[in-house]
């Protein structure tokens, strides 16, 4: 793989200085959103348990939930009923424990790249080692030459790299993506899951990531789970739970990820036969 | 008078087809360009007045003009009268534009303030500029305090309102992201939102200046015994027409000048906080 190469990790204190990384747990988790008129339920008891350090990918069709479900991690959203929690830690209100990287960058236009990565250290950081974290970070994201750039200034990828190196500079215990590769280009997005790949090599927290693209999941995941709809009730819960085990870079050649792939495809109501 | 090469407005829009008239007279450089059209005035002005076409006692020479701003100036009353206005000016644009984001940020950030304050600050701006003036010159006699204090009312609208609007309107996903972060309260509005409007911060720094201009000769009109407003109104008592157009030139060089400078920051200020 030529991406793992040209971020060829250089050893950094990133991984030394890495605060532990958390197991997440849902419990019962369901969200119904309520307007004056009607109810919705998106969620319906989730119960769902991610190890610490493992990567796993929650896919499911559009408008499934996928993304609340990452957002009662973060504590941006709050279930109706369960309850989450990451470690020990019971989540209530914003999550300083994990860090978020959304679809868009979302990059404060007046700041350079450096001082939005800024942005995400922890708040207790000392100024001296907040700033060699940066540095390592902006080595570690190819951005090093950039660093002084506004977001205008720079392309969709590595505007988007910055947003990760931002959600790093916090040293998550549970690193949270939302469809963070879907606005970019096939190409950039390959790239940009080669270097999710090497980061997590050095810096081993627990990665929970929703996208709707089934090979980025099969790609990545250390586990894939699925979350649509039953016939007999309303909102989306786990249905399905996979395990992958192969090694990186995953062939996608191989026996295994072609029959995964197939599987997954059907569970998203997509015919296997035509992609 | 170097207002020309300030101003701001629009860039001639390049067209790629033959090069018309009007392309040609566009690569002339842009402060040339303003000149033309006060030259020609001041021409036209000179050729009706000298040649009678117009009556001496309903529109003076530009030299006359000229010998009353000199005149003037000998005895010392001009730099008294731009003196005062500049400073009344000043003074209540500082404080209006203040208080309109003070209270710009409190309607545009809490909807407690919002629901609160919008009503009454919508129906006070509805009142007409002039209508204050008796009540304000009744309260606080002829002294400075009721020139400013219009001046204030003046300045305090535009800021408000675009600081109000702008807040309300700052992308909500940047709001988000910075949340996620844990940012909050007082941090979070220095952080994201307070740089996120500082582009519409100048624009309405820019109309609130505008309205302080407005706001001045509407209150030294009508009771002051100083200022530019006054001279107006002193020199139509007096049928000293050259002081009026003196007056009502100065006014607009003044106006031109500040809104230059103006201008010029919030260009800046957009180069650096977009």
């Amino acid at each position: 793989m030529i991406m793992a190469t040209a971020y060829a990790l250089p050893h950094t204190d990133v991984a030394a200085s890495t605060s532990t990384a958390l197991d997440v747990n849902f419990a019962n988790v369901s969200r119904t959103f309520s307007t004056k008129k009607e109810s919705r339920t998106v969620l319906r008891d989730v119960n769902l348990h991610i190890n610490a350090g493992e990567v796993v990918v929650i896919l499911g069709a559009s408008g499934c939930g996928k993304s609340t479900l990452l957002r009662s991690v973060s504590g941006l959203d709050a279930p109706s009923t369960g309850i989450v929690s990451t470690g020990a830690h019971q989540v209530d209100g914003i999550n300083e424990l994990c860090a978020v990287a959304f679809q868009e960058p979302r990059l404060l236009p007046w700041r350079s790249v450096r001082e939005n990565i800024a942005l995400g250290l922890a708040p207790k950081t000392e100024a001296g080692a907040g700033a060699a974290l940066i540095n390592e970070l902006l080595e570690l994201t190819g951005l090093t030459h950039a660093a002084e750039l506004r977001p205008r200034e720079i392309s969709g990828g590595m505007a988007q790299r910055v947003s990760l190196a931002r959600a790093l500079a916090r040293r998550p215990g549970v690193l949270l993506l939302d469809e963070p590769f879907g606005a970019l280009d096939a190409l950039t997005r390959m790239n940009m899951q080669d270097l999710l790949l090497s980061i997590h090599a050095s810096f081993p927290t627990t990665v929970l990531m929703v996208t709707h693209d089934v090979d980025e999941a099969l790609n990545l995941a250390d586990r894939i789970v699925v979350l649509g709809r039953t016939e007999d009730a309303p909102g989306a819960t786990v249905v399905e739970d996979l395990a992958l085990n192969a090694a990186h870079p995953r062939s996608h050649s191989a026996e295994d990820f072609i029959a995964h792939r197939a599987h997954l495809l059907r569970l998203l109501g997509v015919d296997p036969a035509n992609h | 008078m170097s207002a020309p090469q300030l101003s701001t407005d629009r860039a001639g829009s390049q067209r790629p087809k033959k090069a018309g008239l009007g392309e040609v007279i566009l690569r002339a450089p842009k402060w040339l360009l303003s000149l033309i059209l006060p030259v020609a005035l001041l021409g036209i002005w000179q050729f009706v007045t000298t040649t009678g076409i117009v009556a001496p006692w309903s529109l003076p020479t530009p030299g006359a003009v000229i010998a009353a701003a000199g005149e003037l100036l000998e005895g010392g009353d001009l730099g008294k009268h731009i003196g005062i206005s500049t400073q009344r000016v000043l003074l209540g644009f500082a404080i209006g534009s203040l208080l309109g984001l003070v209270f710009g940020a409190l309607v545009g950030l809490s909807k407690l303030a919002d629901a609160l304050l919008s009503l009454s600050i919508g129906a006070l701006r509805a009142v007409p500029s002039l209508a204050w003036v008796p009540l304000l010159v009744l309260w606080m006699k002829m002294g400075e305090d009721s020139k400013v204090t219009l001046i204030i009312i003046g300045a305090f609208f535009p800021v408000f309102t675009t600081v109000s609007l702008a807040l309300r309107h700052v992308d909500a996903q940047l709001v988000e992201a910075a949340r996620a972060f844990g940012f909050k309260g007082l941090k979070l509005l220095r952080t994201v939102q307070l740089p996120a409007v500082v582009p519409a911060i100048f624009s309405g720094l820019r109309l609130a200046l505008a309205q302080a201009w407005l706001f001045l000769v509407a209150a030294e009109l009508l009771g002051a015994s100083m200022g530019l407003g006054f001279l107006l109104t002193d020199s139509q008592n007096n049928g000293r027409i050259d002081r009026l157009i003196l007056t009502i030139i100065l006014l607009a060089i003044f106006g031109k000048i500040t809104d230059a400078l103006i201008s010029l920051a919030e260009r800046w200020a957009i180069r650096r906080w977009t």
